[in-house]
């Protein structure tokens, strides 16, 4: 998705790189996120909903996903702003970064709350979700397939799994 | 450091005007420190009073004030998001004795109406 908003016609004109817009969806993909300060309008896209992902103004001045206006544009004829009923013209439509900073800026809690108790920056989040030890991942012995807390992972490798290596009864060596 | 720009003129530099409560900074001009004038926005995500901007590239260079990011003229959009807030800001009259309050965009009208505005005496042309 990164290459191809470059050279949608009408945004031609910006080169900027969306800001790692891809590790945005990754993080909100099957997760709902909580933030600490209650969510501003202009971080709802209006069109489908959801945070606005690598969001786009139109030249009355409301901001969508790039995506969802996008399909806006796509449809043909006169499409108009679903808010104001303004038609949207492609050459106007521009990659809103400062909204982006602002929203990746925002404050969340940990998507494992209530246990994890952390908070992070949105831009943050995925860097936490690495070390969270309220994490769910995948045993990493071979032929294990359960899932368990980060951590319990120590615990599960040594004593619980059914893959776990074991000591040798006879030389007490694994 | 930004050098304030002095010889953009008043009425299109940034709203000085008391607002309450007080300017959030992401809608102040970086290069005029005053609330944004007809916003427009960077490839970089600044935003600026437009004509402030479009002097600072032509006095100081193709780039961005806050980062120096590469930012020719063509490429500033009008952020008329921002524009539509701040102009939905809550502002004070700024005439001793007035002590009314109105949304940014209501406030010429209202000076043109203030009871408390200054005028000059027809006779000595002294207020
Ligand atoms: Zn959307
Ligand atoms: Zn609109
Ligand atoms: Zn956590
Ligand atoms: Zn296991
Ligand atoms: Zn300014
Ligand atoms: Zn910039
Ligand atoms: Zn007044």
């Amino acid at each position: 998705m990164a290459t191809e908003e470059n050279k949608l016609p009408g945004f031609s004109r910006q080169n900027s790189e969306p800001m790692r817009s891809w590790e945005l969806e990754s993080v909100l993909t099957n997760r709902t996120l909580r933030f600490v300060l209650r969510l501003e309008q202009q971080f709802v896209c209006p069109s489908c909903g959801g945070i606005v992902l690598n969001p786009h103004q139109t030249g009355c001045g409301h901001i969508f996903c790039a995506q969802c206006v996008k399909a806006y544009i796509e449809n043909g004829g006169s499409s108009k702003c679903p808010l104001d009923n303004v038609p949207i013209k492609p050459e106007e439509v521009f990659q809103d970064n400062c909204c982006k900073r602002e929203l990746l800026n925002l404050e969340v809690y940990c998507t494992n709350a209530p246990d994890c108790k952390q908070r992070a920056t949105l831009c943050n989040l995925q860097d936490h979700l690495k070390v969270c030890q309220y994490e769910r991942i995948r045993c990493s012995n071979s032929g294990c397939n359960d899932t368990v807390l980060r951590k319990n992972l120590m615990d599960h490798q040594r004593n619980v799994c059914s893959f776990r290596l074991e000591s040798c009864q006879h030389c007490k060596q694994s | 450091t930004i050098s304030v720009s002095s010889s953009v003129p008043p009425d299109q530099q940034g709203y000085d005007v008391e607002f309450d409560p007080p300017l959030e900074s992401k809608y102040e001009c970086p290069i005029c420190l005053m609330g944004l004038r007809s916003a427009v926005q960077t490839p970089c995500g600044h935003r600026f009073c437009n004509s402030c901007i479009r002097k600072s590239i032509r006095d100081t260079g193709q780039k961005c004030p806050v980062d120096n990011e590469v930012l020719l003229e063509e490429q500033l959009f009008p952020d008329n998001f921002a524009k539509r807030e701040i102009l939905s800001l809550t502002v004070r009259c700024p005439n001793e004795g007035c002590s009314d309050k109105m949304e940014l965009r209501q406030l010429e009208r209202h000076l043109s109406q203030c009871k408390f505005a200054t005028v000059p005496c027809p006779q000595c042309l002294e207020s």
